[in-house]
């Protein structure tokens, strides 16, 4: 339960997996509304992706720095 | 301290005390008490929410984290923070502005039904009282080293100062004066930051000193060895069960969204502090690394005196007390906020849910019973002083066992939102599960990032199977 099985992975691989779900939702929130009350509910998420998208790839940046 | 600094550190002092008995004037019910009458802007909730979350105990624990470990503490400024914040942003927040609520228990309480919403409610007020008294404790050591002052007068003082525009002013003075506090955060942070860096030669000679440390360059750190911070652990416990519970679910975080004055405020804050967290690491975690640098004798010093020794080191008079101003600003930012959640916890989840006339206006409540209750939160935060002083392995239990809850907590809140299925019977099966998987794996020493992680899958699995299994089933609140 300690996850030594995972001893000499590189710590990347779960990065990259963590990251890719990330991504996945994120692709989701910001999806183009369906309909009038889906752009309710979803329209202020899209007038933020730009705001998160750089939030995103200033994250992969300096985790892929270090 | 030297005149002037002390001089600094009054006049901080007495501008936040200004500020908030100015903003009491606004408070005319109970809604503006724990919701500032829901007119918060993004960026006032976001300053907030950042300087909240970095409480004193942060800036000396994140750098002697740095100095011990490196710069794998900057985690939890990272992978700890700024994705729960975002999903926390987009997702959840939304939902809990829209409901009205005044609290995450409150919230639990409408999906999963009274029960639920009691042991929550309880289990977090007393969480946040006993929080409060460490951070009282804080503040009190720190006096005592830097002023020389006793016990006897920095809690009356401290709980007086905070105490007058908490009570009076609600969750509006405390956000406001959060503003301040993080200003003056940010810049204490960063000055010693800078100068440090420069006395060091700049980052090519903070690299120099680093060279036979590889370890403190790297911030996910592999499997074995006597690391705090096991990539499983970072990746698994902090970024997808410890973070997203507290940033979701932390009554004294998630409330000043709620009192957001929109519901693209609301979402925003999370992502405008999620952008300020990122920065966080170049102030307490970077003087860590800085202290291995610059202080003669970094071989021999404990970790928790770095950043103090670094103040002594690098800062002239002056500046000193800008510092000393930050420190008081991250302790009182904690001071406030936790003393107003715990006020409305203790008002709206557990007295008015006994007392209130079904027909009133839930958000009329006597303002009066509002301001009493933060100043008794208040009064006995600094009661609980003593006893954490002179029962610190069983206050640190505390905050242990206290730590068992979260994954279960963050099972429900996730389940409660995106699962319809999800019943009373898998909450409180959800509870039973991630808690004994907790204690048991605790016993068993299991590093506490990974208890997270599995205590958190224990209590999906007593959700699913209590909500499928159970008497009731549950729905969308």
């Amino acid at each position: 339960m300690n996850f030594s099985w995972l001893e000499g992975v590189h710590p990347g691989w779960g990065t990259g997996l963590l990251s890719l779900a990330y991504g996945l939702l994120l692709f989701w929130v910001f999806r183009r509304p369906a309909s009038p009350e889906d752009a309710e509910d979803h329209g202020s998420c899209r007038d933020l992706r730009w705001w998160v998208l750089l939030l995103v790839a200033s994250q992969v940046l300096l985790y892929w720095i270090f | 301290m030297h005149g002037i600094d002390l001089a600094i550190v009054c006049v901080y002092l007495a501008a936040t005390l200004a500020l908030g008995l100015h903003l009491s004037r606004r408070v005319k019910d109970s809604q503006d008490l724990f919701l500032a009458g829901r007119r918060l802007p993004f960026w006032a909730i976001a300053m907030s929410l950042v300087v909240s979350d970095i409480g004193a105990l942060e800036m000396i624990g994140g750098t002697e984290g740095a100095f011990s470990h490196g710069i794998a503490q900057a985690n939890y400024e990272w992978i700890g923070c700024v994705p729960a914040m975002i999903v926390g942003g987009l997702l959840f927040i939304p939902l809990f502005w829209k409901l009205g609520i005044y609290s995450v228990p409150e919230y639990l309480g409408q999906r999963f039904g009274p029960v639920v919403h009691t042991i929550m409610a309880v289990v977090w007020l007393v969480f946040l009282v006993a929080l409060l008294g460490v951070f009282f404790l804080a503040a009190e050591k720190m006096f005592a080293e830097v002023l020389g002052w006793e016990r006897w007068l920095t809690l009356p003082l401290l709980a007086g100062l905070v105490g007058v525009y908490t009570v009076g002013g609600g969750l509006g003075a405390v956000v406001v004066t959060d503003v301040v506090q993080c200003v003056v955060l940010f810049i204490g942070g960063l000055l010693l930051a800078g100068i440090g860096l420069y006395e060091a030669g700049g980052l090519s000679g903070l690299g120099e000193v680093l060279e036979d440390k590889p370890r403190h360059l790297e911030l996910l750190i592999p499997v074995g060895g006597d690391t705090p911070f096991p990539w499983t652990g970072v990746l698994l416990g902090l970024g997808l069960v410890l973070s997203p519970a507290y940033w979701l679910g932390n009554p004294a975080i998630v409330q000043r969204t709620l009192g957001a004055r929109s519901l693209w405020d609301a979402k925003a804050a999370m992502i405008f502090g999620a952008g300020l967290k990122t920065f966080v690491p170049l102030a307490f975690v970077l003087p860590g690394l800085l202290g291995l640098a610059l202080l003669p004798d970094a071989a021999s010093i404990e970790g928790a005196s770095v950043y103090p020794r670094l103040i002594e080191h690098l800062l002239p008079v002056g500046l000193r007390g800008i510092l000393y101003a930050a420190f008081l600003a991250a302790l009182m930012s904690s001071l406030d906020s936790y003393a107003n959640s715990a006020a409305t916890i203790f008002v709206r989840d557990i007295y008015l849910r006994w007392r209130r006339d079904p027909g009133q206006d839930r958000n009329r409540d006597p303002l009066w019973l509002g301001r009493l209750t933060s100043l008794l939160v208040i009064v006995a935060g600094a009661a609980a002083v003593p006893l954490a002083d002179s029962m610190g392995e069983i206050y640190t239990a505390f905050q242990t066992y206290m730590s068992f809850f979260q994954g279960p907590f963050l099972v429900l809140l996730v389940a409660g939102v995106c699962w319809p299925q999800a019943s009373a019977a898998g909450a409180l099966a959800a509870l039973l599960a991630g808690i004994s998987c907790s204690a048991v794996l605790s016993a068993q020493e299991l590093h506490f990032l990974h208890v997270a992680f599995w205590s958190a899958l224990a209590a999906g699995l007593g959700m699913i199977t209590g909500s499928i299994m159970g008497p009731d089933r549950g729905g969308p609140a």
